[in-house]
């Protein structure tokens, strides 16, 4: 292998652009696998997760399909109202929501969690299995804001399905992509 | 690394860049996807889960079941219902690309009306004061009104229409596209009418015939449905013991149904009857399929020259004689007659004599013959299309000022008839024209008022189908699957709230809503294959299952036959002398346009001819022999010519056509329409006159001659197949 200094200044020229435009592509890259992983700090309106936790009030509550279908779902315009039209009318947010109600419109909520579109995932066979929401959503009963806190990627998919009886037919690449 | 080349620099370079690509196909845009919950979730839904919707599919009249797959409310996929019918499941291009028409970007948002025709400014008018202004014009027109349908429109909005007009004293509505036009569905009733008595469309039991001869029939393309034919044909591929159908197309153009044929023959366009006269002759004088058949032969077969039929197929007169004795001692032989021969001017006798090769070989009212359709009870019946003078008949009226008050629905006058027909200056006369179509088309162009309809996802109807596919008499549902998409109303709800102002109409429309008025036909129905004793659980299990039909096809008796002698055929005449327009011209409706409706959904304008690969673009189909006596090539732009007017379109060198013959697409050249279909390719129907037929049908559309001029211009076809030149060794069967 020759040392670097005995390239000529063309080469050394070439190599300087290709490193340089490697590191580039690699900054890129983290900027995508970053953006992937992060929430949408912007929600229409300041939903506390926290606050309706503490009030007793359970995940399934709201998002119904959790147990019974691949979506977990996001409550109407109609269910919030169901409460809000009594409970803290006064706050400047719940008067965010009102608005909404009075205009019919749906709630233009950012998405916090998702997969690809060659993920195949349901949210009822889990919870069947007995995973806890918090297994994958972290303590979203503590979070004002709701945040991706964990990194849904396929390891750790994985690492949950290896633990698991049938665990030879979990790991089936078909199971998720399909 | 002991040098670092250019090549080394570009792995580099490429493996960076193939990495950026992968991670670029990440979910970038569906992480930042908005969730829109319902602001009132229906008790039904759950979230992830479709929901599925049986209604009718109205993109051409066949009248095909379809399901609708519905995610949050949103209609996302349409299929075939497995129950229905006619399609069993199965479903066209043009059935699947329905979701466009709902989703179209072009569509009427709500009432509106035009300052001045021709402006295209429209102003928004709210429907309350829409509908007061119709409920003035009508009821200041009376009976001085023209009704105008199409194929798009649903039965009961046909049979409310009729009862309106018949009621102020009005002609009944006219019931006239292309759709039927370019298929000569009219000649085909009119030929059984008169040789049965029997003015229905029949089907063709293509599933149990053995051998069939189609004279021009594309029915695996655009002939009457091409679901239900495409099913039957697998199983007239496939049948019991082995057997295989033997298909032989007369066709001067390859269609699909003719790519699939077992024998092509290319025949001179117009001479189908002549063929078939001389078909019939040689079955009577050489006694070919037994006494019965030769006999019946002798009786109905005309005198004929065999040398000019046999000319007229390019082939000898004993090649033409053994064709003869295939069809005659075939067990189940089975003559359809298509569309071009029916828009000649003699198309009703011509289809009338293909006829008779069926009535020769016995096959009426058999399996594997021609069937004519069950009466379907509760007095439901199809609306059937109107001939060519009705349509003519109208047109004088509203040229005569007679019509105070036009209203069009599910046609598109403008479009769908020849320049000389005078459908413009026939509009120029009339006080008020109202569109109720989902598009600014041609016609609306020239409108007062647009009071859009629901398009068939979002509205409420029902077929009766016609031709009844398997001898089973059936009335397809058609419900709302979703919620109007825009501030649209339901014409026939406009118009019965009109009509309760209007006293001559009032009695005779009495329903509050339309939804009343098909509940109260479609519950005088008898129980059907869907069960239900009660009335109310017939009507679920009726929008449930896509429709009534009965458990089994009631069978029907062979018609009498009124025909007792020989047809006499006049030679086909053509429009423009041979020695100034030295080709034929043969159109044909596009197998994904339609008739010229499917033009403003980009998913069929992109997908490619099945013959041609051509997408987007009208084209010419020239012979490569023509095409290389006149200097032409692929995308050359020529001036197709003819005594009635002129376009300009893009060569397509196809060997599947005979020399002499120029064939063209229809379905583009739209002036309107929508942003997909304006202003791309040529409107064909400038080429043809709008003479009636001898019977007063159609307009004569297929024998036309034309002239190719090549003008200096070049545009590449928009094509899937390879351009590459095949070489010298290339097949070309003339």
């Amino acid at each position: 292998m020759r040392r670097l200094a005995s390239l000529s200044l063309r080469q050394r020229l070439i190599l300087g652009v290709a490193v340089v435009g490697a590191g580039a592509l690699l900054v890129a890259l983290l900027a995508i696998v970053i953006a992937q992983t992060s929430a949408a700090d912007e929600q229409p309106l300041a939903f506390s997760h926290k606050t309706h936790a503490q009030n007793g009030i359970q995940c399934q509550f709201c998002h119904t399909g959790v147990a019974k279908g691949p979506v977990a779902g996001i409550p109407s315009v109609e269910k919030c109202m169901g409460c809000h039209t009594y409970i803290a009318t006064d706050s400047p947010e719940i008067q965010k929501l009102q608005g909404y109600w009075e205009r019919q419109e749906p709630i233009p909520w950012k998405r916090v969690n998702i997969q690809p579109s060659y993920v195949y995932f349901n949210h009822s066979s889990h919870v069947a299995a007995g995973v806890s929401c918090g297994s994958c959503h972290g303590a979203v009963a503590e979070m004002t804001v709701a945040k991706p806190v964990v990194e849904m990627n396929m390891g750790f998919c994985l690492d949950c399905h290896a633990e698991q009886e049938n665990k030879d037919a979990l790991w089936d690449c078909t199971v998720c992509h399909r | 690394m002991t040098n670092f080349t250019r090549r080394d620099f570009l792995k580099v370079g490429a493996a960076g860049t193939a990495t950026a690509i992968l991670a670029g196909c990440s979910q970038e845009s569906e992480r930042w996807v908005t969730l829109e919950p319902y602001v009132r979730a229906p008790e039904e839904q759950l979230a992830g889960i479709p929901s599925w919707y049986a209604s009718t599919c109205r993109m051409c009249p066949a009248g095909c079941g379809i399901i609708v797959r519905i995610m949050n409310g949103r209609a996302v996929k349409i299929e075939g219902n497995p129950e229905h019918p006619v399609n069993r499941g199965k479903l066209c291009a043009r059935g699947q690309a329905g979701l466009q028409l709902l989703y179209n970007p072009d569509r009427v948002t709500g009432a509106a009306r035009q300052e001045e025709r021709g402006s295209r400014k429209f102003k928004a008018v709210a429907w309350n004061e829409a509908i007061n202004t119709l409920y003035e014009k009508l009821s200041a027109a009376g009976s001085a009104i023209g009704i105008w349908l199409g194929s798009s429109t649903s039965a009961h909005l046909h049979d409310l229409f009729a009862r309106y007009a018949e009621a102020v004293g009005a002609p009944p509505p006219v019931y006239y596209d292309l759709y039927p036009g370019l298929n000569g569905y009219r000649a085909l009733l009119d030929a059984n009418a008169a040789l049965f008595g029997q003015a229905a469309l029949p089907t063709y039991n293509v599933a149990r015939a053995d051998v069939i001869f189609s004279f021009g029939a594309d029915f695996l393309g655009t002939w009457l449905s091409a679901t239900a034919y495409g099913v039957e044909f697998g199983q007239f591929r496939d049948q019991p013991y082995g057997k295989r159908g033997l298909l032989v197309q007369f066709e001067p153009k390859m269609s699909v149904t003719g790519a699939k044929a077992d024998r092509w023959v290319p025949i001179r366009p117009g001479a189908e009857a002549l063929v078939a006269q001389a078909l019939l002759r040689l079955i009577a004088d050489e006694g070919y399929g037994g006494s019965e058949r030769a006999e019946r032969a002798a009786r109905l077969a005309g005198d004929v020259d065999l040398d000019e039929a046999a000319a007229a197929c390019e082939m000898t007169r004993e090649e033409l004689a053994t064709l003869a004795r295939l069809f005659a001692e075939a067990q189940h032989p089975l003559a359809i007659p298509g569309a071009a021969l029916a828009g000649t001017g003699n198309g009703t006798q011509a289809v009338a004599v293909v006829q008779l090769l069926n009535i020769v070989a016995g096959m009426l009212s058999v399996p594997g013959g021609v069937q004519f359709p069950p009466e379907v009870p509760a007095g439901l019946t199809a609306p059937q299309p109107s001939s060519y003078a009705e349509v003519q008949a109208l047109l004088e009226r509203m040229k005569a000022g007679e019509v105070r008050a036009l209203l069009v629905h599910g046609a598109n006058p403008v479009y769908d008839l020849p320049p000389e027909a005078g459908v413009v200056e026939a509009l120029q006369r009339v006080e008020t024209i109202v569109s109720f179509n989902p598009l600014v088309d041609e016609t609306a162009v020239l409108a007062d008022y647009l009071l859009p309809d629901r398009v068939y996802l979002e509205g409420w109807g029902y077929t009766v189908v016609q031709p009844a596919f398997g001898g089973m008499p059936a009335v397809s549902s058609q419900q709302p699957v979703v919620g109007p998409f825009h501030d649209v109303r339901s014409t026939a709800d406009v118009l019965l709230t009109v009509a309760r102002g209007i006293p001559a109409a009032a009695a005779a429309l009495p329903w509050t809503d339309e939804v009343a008025f098909i509940k109260e036909r479609i519950t005088a129905l008898p129980k059907g294959a869907q069960g239900g004793e009660d009335a109310e659980v017939r009507w679920a299990r009726f929008l449930q299952h896509g429709g009534w039909w009965p458990e089994t096809a009631p069978g029907s008796a062979p018609p009498e036959l009124a025909a007792q002698g020989p047809i006499g055929v006049l030679p086909t005449t053509y429009d423009g002398d041979e020695a100034d327009y030295p080709f034929y011209l043969h159109l044909y409706p596009s197998v994904l346009l339609g008739d010229g409706r499917g033009a403003s959904l980009p998913w069929l304008q992109s997908a490619p001819d099945p013959l041609t690969t051509v997408a987007w673009q009208t084209w010419a189909e020239i012979n490569p022999v023509t095409a290389e006596a006149l200097g032409l090539k692929d995308g050359d732009v020529v001036r197709v010519a003819s005594p009635h007017g002129a376009v300009e379109v893009i060569v397509y060198e196809f060997p599947a056509i005979r020399p002499d013959t120029i064939a063209i697409p229809v379905g583009q050249g739209h002036s309107d329409s929508g942003r997909y279909a304006r202003e791309r390719g040529a409107h064909a129907l400038q080429l043809v006159g709008a003479a009636a037929d001898e019977a007063g049908a159609n307009f004569t559309w297929a024998n036309v001659r034309v002239k190719i001029t090549k003008t200096e211009r070049q545009q590449a076809l928009a094509r899937l197949e390879s351009t590459i030149d095949p070489g010298p060794d290339v097949h070309v069967p003339f």
